[in-house]
């Protein structure tokens, strides 16, 4: 059943899936927990950048609020550009990177009035790797403005380029991701675990963390036998809207029986589309990929693509990246195969030559006839990779469009003319 | 003959033409190395030529920007585009650390260009030096030097942990005449900084002592601390010279903490740059970082010059600027700059300096 949704900029997005429905209950059902738990109850809770060892932190069931995940849950409550204007106001210039930096912003502006749950208590600790320039600096800000300690974790260097990383990363990882790597992170995960053990007179229970690696694996591997089932099929059943939440909502969950059950009801309900040959687009003229965060203040432009011109986004990042960097056979040290999925979470989607290589596979095998790059334009980190993945997909014969535009940020979005630059921009290509 | 004029030939040849010293290397291996935290001792001990690698501010950059994105910062863009037109192709090595951020993707970008062969030139090469103060950090650091020697060759000596010393003494003299009471021009002490990256001979070393005990001084000039990115070329330098002033101290690259010998010199090296910190990390683990620096060298006045591609320094600036503002300090943030500063930032350092009131 399809449910429209009105997004931030105004525009549809279209949500077909009776799964979709549950998962965002269910979320909602969780935010609403997690406020009484971190708020209300003022139990220990943690921040962390998506690409942390959520794992520890379920492990020992501390709520997380992942940074991300808040950024968007304060753009959807329409607060961004309160809290940019507060950026502004503070001296920091506005071509400072906004994606991870709401949640400071937020705090900052320090008006529980305003804020979402009246603005985040203080936390036991804020988890970041150190991937771009400027997260250590936000998260020691917001670390100091909550009064509490962060934990930074470094992001090695890379030397060992297998461009076909994603076909032996479940296994292999020890050589896919460098022993020394790991090994650093394993490192730095057990000073981690110390902490929180320290901070929160609660222990580390290695059987549970077993038993979560085990699930992930089972929920991955729903959602990575979807994302091939979604790739082989024609028409493509689910639009991108129903990718993304019902890859997205479990990942926050990953290893939660919750979060395994919908993964398989996930899987289910795309074969049985496929069976009963139910599309996302009743018009499928063109096969499209998009590379990329969300468009989250504007995801009716997917929407918008798929319903005037047949233009259907079969592939987002987040649904086959489940396969590749998720699933990990432990080989006896679960906190090793934890590290190879965290260590380079981040690199293989936006550093030569993992990240092109992979695209270029993944378009392939998914029979894409364009991609649509997006580009942040103060964002080194969101942008890094674009040009030699343009370029990479352009030599494997899939057209690729550069669209400079910011995942949180809407002030220089325009829907309807970025819709007509991504329709003549096929139109040049000869596929609409 | 007069050594000043001889050594100040040799600086305007060196940043005329970076290349100029280690072209009439002979049968040598001449290895390149971007930025401040890499090891030149390594690229000593393994018998190659050093040589830092720097762009041209006014050079365009249409092959690098084929494959660079908008944000990176413009030192590295304008490497990309020497790597990419050929002009680096008499190097055998560059090295780039992971202390910098678009360093470390450059270091990507490039294995990448030449795997698909879309250009040759010299092998990339990744410092992958710690950038936490904590020990599992000094380990990978320590491991990533054993790494990058045996790429390189090097076979580590104590002569050219010496050649390094002596450098560093050198500069630090240099430093040390700029924070004078009648100190050496900012312009003329950049140019030598600048063009001892290109020039990594016992002769430059031999001439500079020769010079700097003759070097002419400025009488009482407004004294400016220079914070934030490392400007191309001294232009920042003469516009504050042509108000009256001079920068007596750079706070424009990362910078670390006295070297401490260890038996092993691999871990004193090791140490040394993990323990390094880039401006804004200082800035980040100190408040008054830049009131601090300024009351070091008797500044009358700080200039903070941030550049448009950088991601880290505006996040520490606002706070820098505010207890710069506690202390009475007079501060002029320049923030979103190009890197070739226009004609209209010059002015306005200018006027800013002309106002600033020197202490005596």
């Amino acid at each position: 059943m399809s449910e429209p949704t009105r997004t931030s900029s105004g525009q549809r997005s279209r949500k077909d899936l009776q799964c979709t429905a549950a998962a965002t209950a269910y979320q909602r059902e969780f935010v609403a927990d997690l406020r009484r738990r971190v708020v209300d109850n003022a139990e220990p809770f943690a921040i962390a950048q998506a690409d942390t060892p959520h794992e520890i932190f379920h492990t020992f069931d501390i709520p997380l609020i992942s940074n991300q995940w808040w950024s968007a849950y304060i753009s959807a409550k329409q607060l961004s550009p309160r809290y940019f204007n507060v950026l502004d106001q503070l001296g920091y210039p506005a071509n400072s990177c906004r994606y991870c930096s709401l949640g400071l912003a937020c705090t900052l502006d320090n008006d529980p009035a305003t804020a979402p749950w009246g603005g985040l208590p203080k936390p036991t600790v804020l988890v970041a790797r150190l991937t771009c320039e400027c997260i250590r600096h936000v998260f020691g800000q917001w670390a100091e403005a909550l009064g509490t300690e962060f934990f930074p974790l470094e992001a090695p260097g890379w030397t060992h380029k297998d461009p076909q990383w994603f076909e032996k990363s479940n296994s292999a990882w020890e050589e896919v991701y460098e022993p020394r790597r790991i090994e650093l992170l394993v490192e730095e995960m057990r000073a981690l675990i110390e902490l929180l053990e320290r901070r929160t007179g609660r222990k580390f229970d290695q059987e549970r963390f077993v038993e979560l690696m085990h699930g992930v694996n089972e929920q991955e591997g729903y959602i990575a036998e979807a994302a091939r089932m979604i790739g082989d099929a024609r028409p493509c059943p689910v639009s991108i809207t129903d990718q993304m939440p019902n890859t997205m909502i479990p990942q926050w969950h990953r290893g939660s029986p919750w979060a395994i059950a919908h993964a398989k009801r996930f899987r289910d309900e795309v074969a049985d589309r496929i069976a009963n040959g139910i599309a996302a687009s009743s018009n499928e003229r063109v096969r499209l990929m998009w590379i990329g965060a969300g468009l989250w203040h504007d995801p009716g432009f997917y929407s918008a693509l798929e319903d005037r011109y047949g233009a259907v986004f079969v592939w987002s990042m987040y649904m086959p990246f489940a396969g590749p960097q998720y699933i990990r056979e432990l080989h006896d040290r679960p906190l090793h195969a934890l590290a190879s999925r965290v260590c380079s979470m981040n690199e293989v989607l936006h550093l030569p030559p993992w990240m092109n290589s992979w695209m270029v596979s993944e378009a392939q095998r998914c029979g894409i006839d364009a991609a649509v790059i997006l580009v942040p334009p103060d964002n080194r980190l969101s942008q890094s990779g674009t040009l030699l993945t343009q370029h990479a997909l352009q030599s494997a014969g899939v057209p690729a469009l550069l669209i400079p535009a910011d995942m949180v940020d809407a002030k220089q979005w325009d829907h309807d003319r970025m819709v007509a630059h991504v329709a003549d921009f096929l139109r040049e290509q000869g596929l609409l | 003959m007069n050594p000043l004029p001889s050594f100040n030939d040799r600086l305007s040849l060196l940043l005329n033409d970076p290349f100029a010293a280690v072209k009439g290397a002979r049968n040598e291996r001449i290895i390149g190395y971007v930025g401040e935290d890499v090891p030149v001792e390594l690229i000593l001990a393994a018998n190659a030529v050093p040589l830092r690698v720097r762009g041209a501010a006014n050079a365009p950059t249409p092959r690098a920007d084929r494959y660079l994105e908008s944000a990176f910062m413009p030192e590295l863009r304008a490497v990309a585009e020497l790597w990419l037109t050929g002009a680096l192709d008499f190097l055998d090595a560059v090295v780039l650390s992971r202390a910098d951020d678009s360093a470390q993707r450059l270091y990507y970008y490039m294995c990448e260009l030449q795997h698909r062969g879309i250009c040759g030139g010299p092998l990339p090469l990744l410092y992958d030096v710690g950038t936490l103060p904590r020990q599992t950090s000094r380990a990978h650091t320590l491991e990533s030097t054993r790494r990058l020697a045996a790429a390189l060759g090097a076979n580590l000596t104590e002569t050219a942990l010496q050649r390094v010393a002596r450098r560093e003494r050198l500069l630090d003299r240099v430093r040390a005449r700029r924070t004078d009471a009648a100190p050496l021009a900012g312009s003329i002490a950049w140019r030598v900084q600048q063009a001892s990256g290109y020039d990594w001979r016992a002769e430059f070393d031999d001439a500079a002592e020769r010079w700097i005990e003759t070097a002419p001084s400025l009488s009482g000039p407004r004294r400016i601390l220079l914070a934030g990115d490392l400007p191309p070329d001294e232009r920042l330098h003469l516009a504050v010279e042509a108000a009256g002033g001079s920068i007596v101290a750079e706070l424009v690259e990362s910078c670390g903490p006295a070297r401490v010998a260890h038996a092993n010199p691999l871990v004193t090296i090791a140490d040394y740059f993990q323990q390094r910190r880039s401006v804004a990390v200082s800035m980040r683990m100190n408040p008054s970082w830049l009131v601090d620096s300024a009351r070091a060298v008797r500044a009358d006045a700080v200039v903070a010059w941030l550049i448009e591609e950088d991601e880290s320094l505006p996040w520490e600036i606002p706070r820098q600027m505010q207890s710069l503002a506690a202390a009475g300090i007079p501060a002029l943030l320049l923030s979103r700059q190009q890197w070739r500063a226009t004609d209209e930032t010059l002015s306005q350092l200018r006027a800013f300096v002309a106002c600033v009131e020197p202490a005596r």
